[in-house]
């Protein structure tokens, strides 16, 4: 069965993504899974290293990470499409595209930008990595 | 210090890094302290917690202008930096650390955003006066440039050590170098430093204070890194067998 990988930020961007792959799903003959997957940049600074434990930080992220997914997986869920959600820290293009590979993705589908991208820009520099990284095709939604 | 000199802008560089270094993650310190609140109250945590931060810079500075005359105190906060320093290169350990319990009642968190912001504000406080050197207008430049960066600063600076580790390194180095000068002025050792290291050897301080953090803090870092890194991308949405 095909997988598409949708990288999620809450960005209007990775609304677009997921509206395509809906739209995907629904004119697909066969069955479709679809994984949402958001990555949470780490909290590299000292003071939180001298502050908050490894594990308050994973709490933190993970609440964080299912605020952002919440309205994703409830479309999805609203769309009848089986779905699974993910959460991962680091290097978003370098997350999205290890995700790709380990949970045997067959499509990646993202924003060509997402939050904090400079605004114009042609593609945005998680995508630019994800297009070099991924071992899959890339769909970059505009 | 003149304005024309290059020591100058050095100077004003310096500052500048160790304002994004230092007051960068503090709203992150402070929006996980006060998480557990109820959303208005969360408000005012995150409101007080991130004034709290910028007011005790202001009164902090001032005492420390004046502290930093006495002997051994320089010495004192030149060795806090160059732990800072180190602690910036170490990989975080599990359970490890003093760790900030997200209090679910407003006075709770309020008293961890508190003591947070006195310990954050005062490293930031020390590398600011040392890297100022005394220069009035330096320090009060370097207070104007943390504010915007406490307040605003966190995600930016996130992204920036997480895409540019250089970030990280150079500041711990930058933090030694500024450490290990302003050891070597200490009112009470100053005269033997310059009479050990005259005129043109007065940068073998700094120098040393710099790959002092940077080979100790790299050396710890190897001895520690294979118990934490991940095989494989770690998934937390599925932690709890959820």
């Amino acid at each position: 069965m095909q997988t598409l990988l949708i990288a999620v930020d809450g960005s209007p961007f990775s609304e677009r993504a997921l509206d395509y792959a809906l739209g995907r799903v629904a004119a697909s003959r066969e069955p479709l899974q679809l994984r949402l997957l958001n990555v949470q940049l780490p909290l590299a600074g000292v003071n939180v290293k001298i502050f908050i434990s490894a594990e308050s930080q994973q709490e933190y992220h993970r609440e964080e990470g299912m605020a952002v997914l919440a309205r994703p997986r409830e479309r999805v869920t609203q769309a009848g499409v089986p779905c699974q959600h993910h959460i991962g820290v680091g290097d978003p293009g370098q997350v999205i595209a290890d995700y790709a590979r380990t949970t045997n993705c067959t499509e990646v589908i993202m924003g060509t930008q997402g939050r904090g991208a400079i605004a114009g820009v042609v593609m945005g520099s998680v995508a630019h990595k994800v297009v070099r990284l991924s071992p899959v095709p890339v769909v970059l939604v505009k | 210090m003149e304005i024309t000199t290059p020591e100058f802008w050095i100077a004003v560089g310096q500052i500048i890094v160790i304002d994004i270094l230092l007051g960068g993650d503090n709203a992150v310190v402070i929006a996980l302290a006060s998480r557990r609140l109820p959303q208005t109250q969360r408000r005012q945590a995150i409101f007080w917690g991130v004034f709290g931060a910028v007011a005790l810079r202001v009164v902090m500075i001032f005492f420390a202008l004046k502290l930093l005359q006495i002997p051994y105190l320089k010495l004192g906060g030149g060795l806090l930096l160059l732990w800072i320093g180190i602690k910036l290169l170490l990989p975080q350990h599990e359970g490890e650390g003093h760790d900030i319990k997200a209090s679910t009642h407003l006075l709770g968190a309020v008293r961890t955003i508190v003591l947070a912001d006195a310990v954050m504000s005062l490293d930031n406080v020390i590398a600011i006066a040392a890297a100022a050197k005394d220069h009035l207008g330096l320090v009060i430049f370097g207070l104007l440039v943390s504010v915007p960066i406490i307040v605003w600063g966190s995600k930016f600076v996130l992204k920036l050590m997480d895409r540019f580790p250089i970030v990280i390194v150079g500041g711990a180095a930058l933090l030694g170098w500024i450490a290990g000068d302003m050891i070597a002025h200490d009112v009470a050792i100053h005269d033997k430093v310059t009479a050990l290291l005259p005129g043109p050897l007065a940068w073998a301080a700094p120098v040393a204070g710099a790959l002092l953090v940077v080979i100790i803090g790299k050396v710890l870092a190897a001895r520690q890194r294979p118990q934490v890194a991940p095989a494989g991308p770690v998934d937390l949405a599925h932690r709890d067998g959820e």
